[in-house]
């Protein structure tokens, strides 16, 4: 298995894995979406609110706000806390959230106990409050990961293709392809068809319904694939991918173990 | 109120929403979208369709 770094930055990766097959790819992107975990509110207590928006309303939008952390391994999953899932320090980060109107209530306004946690996002609107109204909130976060709940899921947008190869063959050179083509792979070149930037190829095939000579053939290579993997913000998608693989690793290693034992 | 992040993806997309409502009064919503990076066409049609009634519903308090 091989893997070539396409574009890096804090939130999203692209790069391409080759000698692999569709189902680690998939397994990969699967990882990154369900099986990290992370920081979320996960229960509250509404001690004041006089918004316009209803109590639920609020905690579903408090949740859903991603938060980083500074070291992520300090914490455990409530299920595997040495408190036994009761709630401590270990599993556990509280928070407090007070503030009156008039004016917006921000990501940025909750307050955590920890000073390694904060929002990802500091403009969050959760809510806009009138002249006088209220909003006093406390509670905490715990750790889990995606196939809880989306406000867990690490990545977002997560996805892969196999990696297109265009063979052009007997051109005449009428443009229709390079007209057609969504994501501008094709260009003329000295009377002939060429394919440029192949990794944008989305692999629709249009190109080849409107070549008339028949010339042009988009051949999915099976065995590498273009992943591209986004964060919510809560972590660099390097450490997500980074997480996920490790994830994969464990439970492979789990798998042998067990395997092991039976025979 | 906007919702926090795409329904469709996850993405975040709530944390533009202020700039994107006081931008596209004078720019075309499509160049704000994308100088905001908002990318997916699921992202960008949490922006483009969202109506905010908050200030509406504040009177039947
Ligand atoms: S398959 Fe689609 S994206 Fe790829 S070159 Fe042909 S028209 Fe362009
Ligand atoms: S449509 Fe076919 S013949 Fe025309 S430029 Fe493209 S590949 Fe060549
Ligand atoms: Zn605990
Ligand atoms: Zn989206």
């Amino acid at each position: 298995m091989k893997v070539e770094l396409i574009q890096l930055e804090e939130d999203r990766i692209r790069f391409l894995l080759s000698g692999a097959t569709a189902a680690f790819a998939n397994g990969l992107r699967r990882a990154c979406m369900s099986e990290v975990p992370t920081l979320a509110i996960d229960e509250i207590s509404l001690y004041d609110n006089t918004s316009v928006l209803f109590d639920e309303q609020i905690g579903l939008r408090i949740g859903m706000i991603p938060l980083q952390v500074e070291d992520l391994d300090l914490f455990s999953e409530p299920e595997e806390c040495q408190c036994g899932g009761e709630g401590c320090p270990g599993c556990r980060v509280d928070f407090m959230l007070s503030v009156e109107g008039p004016g917006m209530v921000y990501s940025r306004d909750l307050q955590f106990t920890d000073p390694g946690v904060k929002p990802a996002f500091d403009k969050i609107p959760i809510v806009i409050l009138g002249e006088g109204e209220k909003l006093v909130i406390e509670g905490y976060a715990t750790k889990h990961a995606g196939r809880e709940h989306s406000k867990w899921q690490s990545g977002t947008l997560c996805g892969y293709k196999n990696l297109p190869t265009i063979e052009i063959g007997d051109c005449s050179g009428c443009g229709k392809c390079v007209e057609v083509c969504p994501r501008k792979v094709l260009v003329l070149e000295d009377g002939r068809a060429k394919a440029t930037n192949i990794l944008e190829c989305s692999l629709c095939k249009l190109c080849i319904e409107e070549c008339d000579a028949g010339a042009i053939k988009v051949v999915p290579v099976l065995d590498s694939f273009v992943l591209s993997i986004e964060t919510s913000g809560c972590m660099p998608v390097k450490e997500l991918v980074a997480r996920a693989s490790d994830g994969i690793r464990k439970r492979a290693e789990t798998l042998d173990r067990k395997l092991a034992e039976l025979s | 109120m906007i919702p926090v992040r795409c329904f469709s993806c996850g993405k975040v997309i709530s944390h533009v929403w202020e700039e994107y409502r006081e931008r596209i009064k004078s720019e075309p919503p499509g160049k704000v979208l994308d100088d905001l990076g908002i990318e997916s066409y699921c992202c960008r049609r949490m922006l483009l369709s969202h109506v905010e009634i908050v200030d509406t519903l504040r009177r039947y308090q």
